[in-house]
């Protein structure tokens, strides 16, 4: 029985949420302002990828499978950039391994 | 005197544009700057997004002798309005260091004020600062400007602003000085070059990282 249990959790599908995080910032005129939120998001935990878009002012975040990454640390994140959040959403990537 | 010859022979080339005194928290910023008669270099560091700490290296050919500047400085950001297709900023900063003329040292005093506000494709800055040594000579200098981009660029792309310079240095030049300066932005990396009327290079760089 014990082996049988182990062998169905072995062979269930894993499902692995990514996240696409779309921040809309104030204040990023500039490639140097951009550059200050990339760099600042790519140390936060679980961040994958970071797309500044300069024409919408907008930031794209590609977040780890296993990781969440919060809207308080983006906030955090882009505030101490100094610069600050209008809108935030997310849409998940479900991948079944 | 040693030290900071030193130190002014690396930068004896540039004179600081003050168009960054403080960046994001943690960032490191290189700002130096050449133009007639003054060349300057300022290192800061920005520990939170309205404050920095840095050094400035300054020389300055008045009329009647040189002066060599180094200056340890705090700036702060006083105020910041982002909107979402521009930004304003208000900066005060301040400084106590040493001066050097004619082989004597003096303490020295720095403080000063710059706004600037820009959007994608205007940028406009004022900024005044004042020199002053303990032998009462003191140097104010002021510029303004008004920049425009000629095309919008994407964040990886190369930035590029026309902008129009004006420069009031009383101690080191007679009348107000126009310079035409084109600016170049990439990544981190900023560089502006230009000419005023009469012939004068103009440079400055900054780069953050």
């Amino acid at each position: 029985m014990k082996t049988l249990l182990i062998i169905l959790i072995l062979i269930m599908p894993q499902v692995l949420i990514a996240e696409e995080i779309k921040v809309t910032v104030s204040g990023m005129v500039c490639s140097f302002c951009a550059q200050g939120i990339k760099k600042n998001l790519m140390k936060v935990p679980g961040v994958k990828e970071v797309i500044p878009n300069l024409a919408d002012k907008t930031v794209l975040i590609y977040t780890d499978e296993a990781v969440t990454v919060t809207d308080p640390q983006i906030a955090t994140v882009i505030n101490d950039a100094g610069y600050g959040i209008l809108e935030t959403s997310r849409s998940s990537n479900e991948k079944v391994n | 005197m040693k030290w900071l010859c030193i130190f002014l022979s690396i930068i004896v080339f540039f004179n600081s544009s003050w168009a960054h005194p403080v960046s994001y928290k943690d960032a490191y910023g290189i700002m130096p700057t050449i133009m007639a008669n003054r060349q300057e270099l300022e290192l800061n560091y920005s520990f939170s997004n309205n404050q920095a700490f840095g050094v400035s290296a300054i020389k300055i050919e008045g009329k009647d002798s040189e002066y060599q500047f180094l200056i340890p400085r705090y700036n702060q950001r006083i105020f910041r309005r982002n909107q979402l297709d521009s930004q304003l900023n208000l900066y005060l900063t301040a400084g106590l260091g040493v001066v050097d003329e004619n082989d004597s040292s003096n303490p020295a005093l720095l403080t000063g004020l710059q706004f600037d506000y820009e959007t994608r494709r205007i940028y406009t800055l004022f900024l005044t600062e004042h020199l002053e040594n303990n032998g009462g000579r003191d140097f104010w200098s002021s510029r303004y400007r008004l920049g425009v981009a000629p095309y919008l660029a994407d964040f990886e792309g190369l930035h590029t602003w026309l902008i129009a310079q004006a420069d009031y240095n009383p101690a080191t030049m007679n009348g107000v000085m126009f310079s035409p300066v084109v600016r170049f932005f990439y990544k981190n990396y900023l560089l502006e070059v230009g000419s005023s009327l009469n012939g004068q290079l103009f440079m400055a760089g900054i780069f953050h990282f």
